[in-house]
């Protein structure tokens, strides 16, 4: 096989080897691409994972809260408040800014006594925890577009703001 | 609105998608192929619809895929820089006979799937009765014989 006789035959089928290599390096980088992209999947950097999971606590420091940074829209995740210490008596969440108009609450964990709206506003009811026990809340929330929803939760008086990026 | 950027997206994604893992015929993807793309459909149908299930949001995902299949073709019929872009131009892969085996390499093509091609398309069994092989566009690999003396 020469090169003039290689040089023909390319010319003959329209070949352009130069041309092609770069789409070749262009899917070994798309390869690479979809290999980060399954990777920061299953850590969770789209939702669903270590990378996407937050904790913090209210600025009073009496109620801590852990949640999923990274939602995706119309997925499931969880809203987990409890208080640091031992809860007396019924217990009031509310939920203002985004978590009334950006997402929906679809279920509460224990569930709500009681329920309350007005514009701009929720506020759940939940019964006494056992005597001596902290007083825990899960929230079972899905967001209806993308975008970044930021609101607060006021649980009896500890108030904690979160920001939550939803996917498409 | 929401129904034509959905579809839109997806007609994208899947676009790169495909063409990052690389030019496959119909006519030489095995069964496990054919349920994967079975399985990506499956996928797919979620994020075209949403909630959406009704007969106008289907119409609607549809007529879009198909509209941006349309453009898209319409385009590449007229513009040869945007139709090489998309679709990719043939490689040789055999020279009278003999594999070029940077090619097969860098195409991620083996000697046996252009002999099955050989097989299937002209009736030859060994690699000397080839002049040329062509991985076509479509992903298929054209066989042309060598002149029997």
């Amino acid at each position: 096989m020469t090169d003039s006789a290689l040089q023909e035959a390319s010319r003959l089928v329209g070949e352009d080897l130069a041309f092609q290599r770069r789409i070749w390096r262009f899917q070994r980088w798309g390869w690479a691409g979809l290999g980060l992209l399954v990777l920061l999947g299953a850590l969770g950097a789209f939702g669903g994972g270590p990378l996407a999971e937050a904790r913090t606590r209210s600025e009073d420091g009496a109620v801590e809260v852990e949640w999923e940074r990274i939602e995706r829209a119309g997925r499931e995740s969880t809203i987990r408040l409890r208080t640091v210490a031992p809860h007396a008596g019924p217990l009031l969440l509310r939920l203002e800014e985004g978590f009334v108009d950006r997402v929906t609450v679809s279920a509460a964990e224990p569930r709500a006594a009681g329920e309350a709206r007005a514009p701009g506003l929720v506020q759940l009811r939940f019964d006494p925890p056992p005597e001596g026990r902290r007083a825990e809340v899960v929230l079972r929330v899905h967001a209806r577009r993308p975008g970044l929803v930021t609101g607060r939760l006021v649980l009896g008086e500890s108030a904690v703001s979160l920001h939550l990026v939803i996917l498409p | 609105m929401e129904s034509v950027i959905r579809a839109a997206s997806v007609y994208a994604a899947l676009w790169l998608l495909f063409r990052i893992t690389g030019r496959r015929s119909m006519s030489h993807i095995t069964t496990f192929d054919f349920v994967l793309l079975l399985v990506v459909g499956e996928a797919t149908q979620q994020a075209l619809l949403g909630e959406d299930f009704s007969l106008t949001n289907g119409l609607l995902v549809i007529s879009t895929l198909l509209g941006l299949d349309v453009a898209l073709r319409w385009i590449k019929a007229r513009d040869q820089r945007t139709e090489r872009l998309l679709e990719g131009l043939p490689t040789l892969l055999v020279l009278d006979g003999q594999p070029i085996h940077e090619r097969l390499r860098e195409a991620r093509i083996g000697e046996d799937e252009i002999l099955q091609s050989a097989r299937e398309t002209q009736g030859l069994t060994r690699m000397e009765e080839i002049r040329l092989a062509v991985l076509e566009v479509s992903g298929t690999i054209s066989i042309i014989p060598r002149a029997k003396d």
